[in-house]
């Protein structure tokens, strides 16, 4: 796969799945097995029920949430997002009701792509930067 | 040597030669002089901005190191990514408002960089797992306390 087609795979799961959350097309784009990697949280999110929980978390918090895919390089079988997400703290988020404030969660994405699919994925977002914003 | 190579292992001697071994001369070479080094909680504007935060930082973490491989970084002409693991044998002075606590750390984290037609870095855009970093320190109360 060319460097144009990983990063293409890259964005249609991006709005696929963490914009309109349609899972029924999770299997479109990630291998069996994929899994995230997210340094914040102790185990990683396996699967597509996992992602789903977690999405359906944030999005329940954030509910006008806006992420959106500000820049990308890509080498190799590796694709790097630089995501950006803008939100209302409209319900409760890490302990935290909602205040209605707006928030940016800023986030750092490694995946790796194989013959066209998402095997695994390096997630770092700023959890304490958005903490902070609602306090 | 071509661009992508060199970007490469100028992501690895940021690492390597100016975080884990503090050695200025090496931003100097590898840096802009209007370098932007963008965190969570800070913007830093230029290079010599940059030098104290890594001398700052060098002395408040003991043995601080931040590894990172040619397979953890990816790299086009004028940008590049990579994913590192940062550690330090111990926490031995204020950091961010929370007191010595006497504790090793270790954390992951990525940087996003921005190289000018030169190749030099111009940006690198981090994103670290603090709150792992607070807890590890004894911090995590002060986000929820301050």
């Amino acid at each position: 796969m060319s460097l144009e087609a990983n990063k293409a795979v890259v964005r249609a799961y991006v709005d696929a799945i963490l914009v309109k959350r349609d899972f029924s097309k999770f299997p479109d784009y990630t291998a069996p097995g994929f899994y995230i990697d997210r340094s914040a949280v102790p185990e990683a999110i396996v699967g597509e029920n996992a992602l789903h929980s977690q999405m359906d978390m944030l999005y329940g918090a954030f509910p006008d949430l806006d992420l959106k895919v500000v820049d990308m390089v890509a080498e190799g079988d590796k694709v790097v997002v630089r995501f950006e997400a803008p939100g209302t703290h409209q319900h409760p988020f890490a302990g935290i009701e909602g205040t209605g404030r707006r928030a940016t969660w800023k986030g750092l994405v490694m995946y790796h792509v194989v013959d066209g699919k998402l095997t695994e994925a390096w997630a770092n977002w700023d959890d304490w930067g958005l903490i902070n914003q609602l306090k | 040597m071509d661009r992508i190579e060199e970007n490469t292992e100028h992501i690895q001697r940021f690492f390597d030669e100016i975080w884990s071994a503090g050695n200025m001369e090496t931003v100097d070479e590898l840096c802009d002089p209007q370098f932007q080094f963008i965190l969570a909680f800070a913007h830093l504007d230029g290079r010599e901005a940059f030098k104290n935060l890594v001398r700052n930082n060098r002395r408040i973490f003991e043995n601080l190191t931040y590894k990172t491989t040619p397979d953890d970084i990816v790299t086009t002409d004028l940008k590049g990514a990579a994913f590192w693991n940062m550690s330090t044998t111990k926490h031995s002075d204020t950091w961010r408002n929370v007191p010595a606590s006497n504790n090793p750390v270790a954390i992951k984290g990525m940087t996003f960089f921005r190289f000018n037609e030169d190749g030099k870095f111009t940006e690198a855009r981090v994103q670290n797992d603090v709150i792992s970093m607070m807890k590890q320190i004894n911090g995590i109360k002060m986000l929820y306390d301050s």
